[in-house]
């Protein structure tokens, strides 16, 4: 039995892109690529990334040449966006302003990613101790209610960065990455391959390196890529609450929640809303379709 | 030394952080009173812990504490002149040892007779610095109050030597010198009696004031929860407002209160920064504009901290800002030009001649002081978005203007003022300040003189101080004035604060309520009057 099992496993290392628990690189990028949403979601993602290390590409004026006498000008030829309260640009403020929401979102992602990747692997592969305290901490942090620990946490720091946003939204995010990779582990962890593996004398880094982590990532990635846009909310809700970016850093919670105190003047509101809004579809939308192609016992 | 007395009227820089709510009757979610007579529902901006105008003096509480008690004298909102409330009558020969008579026939609302031991005995409780009640320093000039407050040690007397008890009605109050404005200086609440079973304990009368004023509490109260006030039956002054019936609640958020006033909740408020182009559209007909501008808004300058202390780099940074832009970011804003409120006597325009847009001279001068280094810190209150615009807007001309980098320090309004007390702003701060009674001299004592309350920036200059000694000394009451202007002048060639303007802050109220709204003082919605 076990020998069968052996086998099967070995052929389908061999046999890409059909693995046993989840399909390989090449053939779940050419699966994206068939579908629309992806590549438009995608392309929406590319943009925004640009617009972040690069504003200059899109805008040549200064976002912080600001003169009090054109506060809250309407949008012209000239400039697209009008002028924000202060008399700055607000084209060129909103294009500066992608840059806190793309840092937050990649630094969670990342950070975020590695945190419960290795804490799930831990608690998962090693039973008792390990993973008592990983999941007991896991469900501390759980019974927190977010925002508000968030806000707690927050008014702790004299002054915050994109940093310090993310560090909290890493530190109350994990707990969710380590289950979903701890379960994962949990029934990976007692596949004939690894057993055989570990009959044959293996130590545990090289059975955690060499076929747990290959064999339980994909849940996790496609769970990552769908948080990412709700990190991009998180900030920028953070910052609208008045706990989150200060000035004079340039972002879009910053300018919504201005606006929405001087929601007389739509244009203030409308255009860092509406940049929010695409850049939170375009990162749900592609974490959905990932998360599809990753885990196809997912699909309908 | 506890010396605080009368907190800023707009701490924050906004229009007036007293938002009212008023209601004839009809709309109002409150029960009180719908059938017998006016009624009013008043928010305020600020949550009131207790009500003890000895021991308050923010602009909240005091409001409220003045429905509650009455002061001894008054400055008609009308005429300017002052008038007797309590006060039968404030003499003096020579400007130090006053006589107070105050009138026959007031009570508390406990039953105990107002009489001059009442005052006396207050005043001594509130001047004695064991007890830090917010007011002490409102009996400074008077005699003996060092022994009390001594700077260190334990005081050496309980009592002030100034003040005497003559008979039932009658008191003198020893000043340490001459001060002719003092009746003026007796219009502050702060200065109102207790009840002698209040002053046994005054903790356990922090939520069941016993006053003598037009209103008194109708019910219970608790700290966090509405103030309900109905009139008091007993009151013995003829001034008594219209309204049978006033609630004061509280929205931190001005902004929520301004939507309750949209709502019908709340049918007086004033109207938050942010909805300087909104409320013409969003309540038409309702809206009015204070005729006083009774306060300066301004930004205090760190002045003992560098580069700070250098007189042309706060020229420097008062030269670069643009008044006029500024002025159009906040409600019934005006520039301002020098460092006393419109509405008081003596007051002159132009008397900070740096008070104006001059970059070129700006520029030179702090090249000339040898630039500004590091970061320049500005503080704003976080919770509030009027002032985080503000504040930018401020930045924004210095970074731009004179190349300066700047730090926004964001924090919760109610933590900046203790920061500021405690001498702990390393950085500039948004102000205002209203008078307690209108005369120059509370503008140039509490905002320059180095005992001054609101001097936080520790403005210290001798020659200010004695001068000041000097103009209260003086009898003659065109004499002092012009010494009052003459110390304004010295403030306007050292610059201790940035003057940015002075306000008619602009308010809705609903249809048939018609809040005091006279030249000489602030709006007052407690004092409306009612078209039915």
């Amino acid at each position: 039995m076990s020998d069968t099992a052996l086998a099967t496993a070995a052929t389908a290392a061999e046999l890409e892109p059909v693995g046993e628990d989840s399909p390989r690189g090449a053939a779940v990028l050419r699966e994206l690529l068939r579908k629309p949403r992806f590549v438009l979601s995608a392309l929406a993602i590319l943009v925004i990334a640009l617009m972040a290390a690069f504003p200059r590409l899109f805008t040549a004026t200064d976002p912080t040449v600001c003169d009090l006498k054109l506060s809250k000008g309407a949008p012209s030829a000239a400039h697209w966006f009008g002028y924000d309260i202060q008399g700055c640009d607000y084209y060129a403020n909103v294009i500066y302003g992608a840059r806190p929401s793309v840092l937050v979102s990649v630094s969670v992602c990342v950070v975020g990613f590695a945190v419960a990747c290795v804490l799930g692997m831990l608690a998962g592969y090693f039973p008792g101790f390990v993973d008592s305290l990983v999941s007991r901490t896991a469900d501390v942090l759980f019974a927190l209610p977010g925002l508000v620990a968030m806000i707690v946490i927050l008014q702790a720091f004299s002054s915050r960065s994109v940093w310090t946003i993310a560090f909290v939204i890493v530190l109350l995010g994990w707990p969710a990455g380590m289950r979903l990779m701890r379960s994962t582990v949990l029934s990976v962890r007692t596949r004939e391959y690894v057993l055989a593996s570990r009959a044959l004398g293996a130590g545990a880094q090289h059975i955690l390196r060499v076929h747990i982590l290959p064999n339980s990532v994909a849940p996790l990635l496609a769970m990552t890529t769908l948080t990412v846009g709700a990190a991009v909310g998180t900030e920028a809700a953070l910052t609208f609450l008045g706990i989150g970016l200060q000035p004079p850093t340039i972002s879009w919670g910053l300018q919504i929640a201005i606006a929405a105190s001087y929601r007389d003047d739509v244009h203030l509101f409308l255009f860092p809303a509406l940049l929010l809004t695409i850049t939170v579809m375009a990162f749900m939308i592609t974490g959905d379709t990932v998360r599809d192609a990753l885990d196809p016992k997912l699909k309908r | 030394m506890a010396r605080t007395r009368r907190i800023v009227k707009a701490a924050t820089g906004t229009a007036l952080a007293v938002l009212l709510a008023g209601c004839s009757g009809a709309g109002s979610g409150d029960g009180a009173g719908k059938d017998d007579g006016h009624s009013m529902a008043i928010a305020t901006a600020a949550e009131v812990p207790y009500l003890n105008p000895s021991n308050d003096n923010g602009t909240t509480g005091i409001q409220i504490e003045s429905a509650l008690w009455a002061p001894l004298t008054r400055v008609d909102a009308k005429t300017g002149k002052l008038v007797n409330v309590v006060a039968d009558s404030v003499t003096s020969k020579d400007a130090k040892t006053w006589t107070i008579k105050i009138k026959p026939g007031w009570k508390f609302t406990n039953g105990e007779k107002l009489t001059a031991k009442s005052f006396v005995d207050t005043w001594n409780y509130t001047a004695y610095a064991p007890h830090a009640f917010a007011n002490n320093g409102a009996f400074q000039r008077v005699e003996g109050y060092e022994d009390l407050n001594p700077a260190k040690g334990k005081p050496k007397a309980t009592t002030l030597s100034g003040l005497k008890v003559v008979d039932d009605l009658t008191f003198t109050v020893t000043l340490k010198g001459a001060f002719s404005p003092y009746p003026t200086t007796l219009s502050y609440l702060g200065v109102a009696a207790l009840s002698a079973e209040t002053l046994k304990d005054p903790d356990q009368f922090k939520h069941k004031p016993i006053g003598y004023g037009a209103y008194k509490l109708d019910g219970g109260w608790k700290a966090g929860q509405p103030v309900r006030l109905m009139r008091n039956k007993d009151y013995a002054g003829k001034d008594a407002p219209q309204a049978d019936h006033i609630t004061f609640r509280f929205f931190s958020n001005p902004e929520t209160a301004y939507n309750e006033f949209l709502a019908g909740n709340v049918d007086y408020v004033a109207v938050p920064s942010s909805k300087i182009d909104s409320y013409k559209t969003d309540a038409p007909g309702k809206w009015s504009q204070a005729k006083a501008a009774a306060g300066i808004n301004y930004l205090n300058l760190p002045v003992t901290l560098k580069p700070y202390t250098d007189t042309r780099v706060r020229r420097a940074l008062s030269l670069a800002l643009d008044r006029d832009s500024l002025a159009k970011l906040k409600p019934g804003n005006f520039p301002a030009t020098s460092f006393t409120a419109p509405s008081v006597d003596g007051h002159r325009e132009n008397t900070c001649s740096d008070c104006r847009l001059d970059v070129a001279r700006a520029k030179k001068l702090l090249r000339e002081a040898g630039g500004f280094p590091g970061k320049l810190r500005l503080f704003f209150a976080s919770d509030n978005p009027g002032e985080q615009v503000y504040a930018e807007a401020l930045g924004n001309m210095w970074r731009q203007k004179l190349g300066l980098k700047i730090q926004y320090v964001g924090k919760p309004g109610a933590e900046i003022g203790p920061l500021a007390n405690a001498g702990k702003l390393d950085g500039i701060r948004i102000m205002g300040w209203g008078h307690d009674y209108p005369a120059l001299e509370d503008y140039l004592t509490p905002m320059f003189a180095s005992y001054g309350d609101v001097n936080t920036g520790r403005y210290r200059d001798a020659k200010v101080d004695r001068m000041l000694g000097e103009a209260n000394a003086q009898v003659d009451q065109a004499q002092a004035t012009r010494d009052y202007q003459a110390i304004e002048d010295r403030i306007a060639e050292q610059m201790p604060v940035l003057p940015l303007s002075h306000s008619r802050d602009v308010y809705l109220h609903a249809e048939g309520v018609e809040p005091l709204n006279a030249p000489f003082a602030n709006v007052d919605p407690v004092r409306s009057t009612f078209a039915d």
